[in-house]
């Protein structure tokens, strides 16, 4: 269908090439087009405005737009050499793809948020082949190929993966998983098989009992052997004890076993947690990371030890005891193995069916810890805003739906169990009246018969737990897969083998051609040139999302450029060590972020084991000191998770004393003080200068009357550098700083009325 | 960047009109007289108040001003207004729930619309959000938008099968 000449290839792939309905071929071949097709997209939305087919066909010279349903005509038609630009411009739930010719703009096809990635990846194709033939003679694609991946769906079978999982589930193999798990009980083989040996013993001993059960009633006290009688009591009294034994000694192994896997686990997950770059941090939430972290391997230990050691033992019992019943009497064997299979579905359908409840239940409960989390701490402003009673309603009406679904369980519970049970009577009743005609005809006696019943209990037992085995594993599948994943994520920004460690830096930092985009496909920076000089104070201006603190988390290294490098000192950032790099760097953020812990330890974060008259020099440079010193404990005051027990200027005081404190040859200032109140801007603002003497430091700032000194503003609007110069320079330039100047001019007259 | 205005510019409903041009843009004609380009018309309240407070804007991505009803429009610009608002927020209404099965926690939805057929993915019960009573919306993994206006109105079926994600 489709002639491939060079310049083809640029926009064709297999995945824009759609099997077209007969009645649009027929009219494009009626129309002497069907030999010069380049690409065949579908959308799913039509001009009508509902779901269904509308095609796009884009040919060598225009592009058509086709709705079967309606017409068999192209109900659209653009001439390449028309178009000016194409667009994808998202609306709710749809998008539409805008095509600007020069003296228009025209909707031509709308599609879901589901074939976006398809539009896009069309869009960029289209783009390479226009800019070929119309604006560059070169050949050169000059953005990357490939689709760019807005969710995820699973290659083989296209199911969407669910966020926390990093493969298809229905497609990951189970058995790969919990072998790879297994692994992890190996370190620790002596004590798994010390426990797995007492699981034996244990499963053992239980079997014994009836047995010398069936010789007590027959032998001892059917014969009057008073002496055997007493060995037999003697035996029994044995027997519990070494039970009762063995089980304490197998709990405690296999609960340490489980710690040490857990520990292990926890460990190994926290290490490479901390290794790993920040856009992982930006793909996964928080919340996701640390239920990972805490609940999974919690639940993959517990699958380790107790659920691999209860489905050995629930084996072997299950045949042990089927040996044995089968040995003793056959029929009455029969007789007990008929419920069996009730027995098993029954579990089955019920699990299946309280999982779900039971997981509706967790999501009320967390629902309602979900209120407290908001309200508790949000309390000044229900109380602001008089809402006690609105909340409190809130609340009673998520109780009650609590309420609803645990009543729902405890009905559920109270009906299975009773009748299961009662199920397992009708067996052992049934092998009583068998039993007993046999014992009448003289076939059995009443010991084998008394200890035929207790096997059957110790049959029925097992049964229903092993028909629950799959979900089991399923879960701690899933878990372990979670785990896994995080191990198995490579940290994007990571030290070259021959990474050299940065000597004392000079601070000359140099961005060459540097382009920088999100793994999202969006663009942040776009060929960025820039020069610092050793010791310079260069301020960073522009409208928010502009890309200033893009910038300068790539000199910190926390991303990696997607096209140009960026060198200090004449080092490319790529060919040294992060750790020699991060240790030169000043960072003071706009919200600044403190950890659990005294003052002290806070500043000192950058640099444990400062000697404390360092700390003390460092905080009375941030204008923090006699702050401190007016607390009771000074120094010690612990400072609350995350610092919430002090105020944002004050934070912010004790971030720039740790910076000050680490004494960096750069230093990035990120909004440092536009949180902050007037009077405790200026003592930052003193901080501030004092911190960045002598060093070469980059601001960046909304509060341009923070950059009166700086030796260079470069203005960033769009991931662009669109104006460089002083503040005078740029004053005389008439740009957008000198705009931003006086506005912010005119807001300060009226903040000072 | 210009000085921020933070008044809301209401506009009177019997003062302007609403048309498209040959390429099928919207234009605002005040009085009669003054034509304005419309970039988009935005809904202020998408989910509560689809059809009230909607804001006007300019090529140049200013805010014209708010219409609080779109009822108050003569025909031609209230129809057209609608169509626009309709084209932009795709959320098709589910008229009935035929299957929603649920595999590894993703829920997969088989429904009728009023836009006709669709099976989509929820990977997230926080993505069925109730909205006052008996209005539920509904984000799909792709984040295309679903509708219930009213669960009390739906068939047995469906009430029962979203009683049991909801």
């Amino acid at each position: 269908m489709i002639e491939s000449d060079d310049d083809s290839s640029i926009i064709l792939s297999n995945d824009s090439v759609e099997e077209l309905p007969e009645s649009i071929k027929e009219t494009l071949s009626r129309m002497g087009l069907n030999k010069r097709i380049r690409a065949v997209v579908s959308s799913d939305i039509t001009p009508r405005n509902t779901y269904g087919k509308t095609w796009l066909i884009l040919t060598d010279e225009q592009i058509l737009v086709f709705d079967p349903e309606a017409s068999n005509d192209p109900i659209a038609k653009v001439a390449l050499g028309d178009i000016k630009d194409v667009e994808i411009r998202k609306y709710v739930g749809n998008n539409a793809l805008i095509i600007k010719t020069q003296k228009d703009e025209m909707e031509i096809v709308r599609f879901t948020n589901t074939l976006r990635p398809k539009f896009e990846d069309l869009k960029r194709r289209f783009e390479n082949l226009y800019r070929v033939s119309w604006k560059w003679s070169s050949k050169e694609p000059r953005i990357k190929e490939g689709p760019v991946e807005t969710q995820r769906r699973c290659p083989k079978c296209g199911r969407v993966i669910p966020p926390w999982m990093s493969t298809c589930p229905v497609c990951m193999s189970k058995r790969r998983v919990i072998f790879r798990l297994l692994d992890h009980v190996k370190p620790h083989l002596p004590l798994a098989i010390f426990g797995f040996t007492l699981t034996v013993c244990f499963t053992f001993l239980n079997l014994l009992p009836p047995y010398l059960m069936k010789i007590l009633i027959d032998d001892a006290i059917g014969n009057a052997n008073l002496t055997l009688l007493l060995w037999l009591t003697l035996g029994l009294v044995f027997i519990y004890l070494s039970r009762a034994l063995t089980a304490a000694g197998r709990s405690y192994l296999l609960g340490k076993l489980g710690q040490k896997i857990m520990v292990d686990l926890r460990r190994k997950l926290y290490e490479h947690l901390q290794v790993l770059s920040l856009s992982f941090y930006d793909k996964n939430e928080t919340g996701r990371i640390m239920s990972r972290v805490m609940s999974d391997t919690e639940r993959v230990q517990f699958f380790l030890t107790w659920g691999i050691q209860q489905f050995f033992m629930d084996v072997a019992t299950l045949i042990f005891v089927a040996v044995i019943l089968f040995t003793m009497n056959w029929q009455l064997a029969l007789i007990v193995l008929t419920p069996t299979p009730i027995l098993a579905i029954g579990t089955k359908i019920f699990s299946k069916k309280i999982h779900g409840i039971y997981h509706k239940a967790w999501r009320k409960w967390a629902d309602l810890s979900a209120i407290l989390a908001d309200t508790v701490p949000g309390v000044t402003v229900v109380k602001a805003f008089s809402q006690e009673r609105k909340e409190i309603d809130r609340f009673n009406r998520k109780t009650h739906e609590l309420y609803d679904v645990n009543v729902r369980i405890s009905f559920l519970e109270g009906l299975f169990f009773p009748l299961i049970g009662f199920i397992m009577t009708l067996g052992a009743v049934s092998v009583w009246w068998f039993g007993g005609r046999q014992i009448l005809s003289g076939l059995l006696t009443l010991g084998e018969l008394t200890a035929f019943i207790s096997y059957t209990w110790s049959f029925y037992e097992p049964v229903g737990r092993l028909s629950n085995m799959s979900s089991v594993i399923l879960r701690a599948a899933t878990s372990a897969e979670r785990i896994f994943e995080v191990l198995d994520t490579r940290p994007e920004v990571h030290d070259s083998p021959n990474a050299i460690t940065l000597p004392s830096l000079k601070g000359h930092i140099q961005f060459y051609n540097v382009s920088f985009a999100y793994e999202s496909g969006e663009v942040v920076l776009k060929n960025i040139n820039l020069e610092i000089k050793p010791g310079q104070k260069i301020g960073l201006v522009g409208p928010s999302g502009a890309g200033k603190t893009t910038l300068a988390k790539l000199i910190l290294r926390f991303y990696d450029p997607t096209e140009g490098k960026i060198t200090i000192d004449g080092y490319d950032l790529r060919e040294v060590k992060q750790e020699s790099l991060r240790k030169q760097i000043g960072i003071v953020l706009q919200e600044p972020f403190l950890f659990k812990g005294s003052i002290a330890e806070n500043i000192a974060y950058g640099n444990p084991g400062a000697p404390p008259e360092k700390i003390i020099e460092a905080a009375k440079a941030a204008n923090i000191h006699d702050f401190i010193l007016s607390l009771p404990e000074a120094y010690d005051t612990d400072v609350g998770e995350r610092g919430h027990r002090l105020s944002g200027g004050e934070k912010q005081r004790v971030s720039i004393a740790r910076a000050l404190l680490r004494d960096p040859k750069i230093l990035i200032l990120d909004e440092a003080t536009s949180s902050v109140d007037t009077a405790t801007e200026s003592l930052i603002q003193q901080a501030l200068e004092r911190l960045m003497e002598n060093r070469t430091s980059i601001i960046i700032a909304h509060r341009l009357s923070t950059l009166r000194n700086a030796d260079k503003i470069v203005v960033i609007d769009h991931g662009e550098i669109i104006e460089e110069g002083t503040h005078e320079e740029l004053i005389r330039l008439g740009g957008l700083y000198s705009r931003l100047c006086r506005m912010q001019a005119a807001l300060a007259v009226i903040s000072s009325e | 960047m210009e000085t921020q205005d933070f008044s809301v510019n209401i506009l009177d409903p019997k003062k302007i009109r609403i048309c498209r041009d040959e390429s099928g843009r919207l234009k605002l004609i005040f009085d009669e007289a003054v034509k304005i380009n419309l970039k988009r018309v935005v809904r202020a309240f998408p989910l509560t108040m689809p059809w009230r407070y909607i804001i006007l804007i300019d090529e140049n991505n200013r805010e014209i001003g708010l219409l609080r009803d779109i009822k108050d429009l003569d025909d031609s610009s209230r129809k057209i207004l609608k169509e626009e608002l309709e084209k932009i927020y795709f959320i098709p209404k589910i008229t009935k729930i035929q299957r929603i099965k649920e595999e590894f926690g993703v829920l997969i939805w088989e429904t009728e619309t009023d836009k006709g057929p669709r099976r989509f993915e929820v990977t997230s019960r926080r993505d069925i959000k109730k909205i006052g009573k008996r209005r539920i919306i509904i984000r799909d993994a792709d984040g295309n938008l679903y509708d219930i206006p009213d669960y009390a109105n739906l068939d047995q079926k469906s009430l029962v099968l979203l009683e049991s994600v909801i």
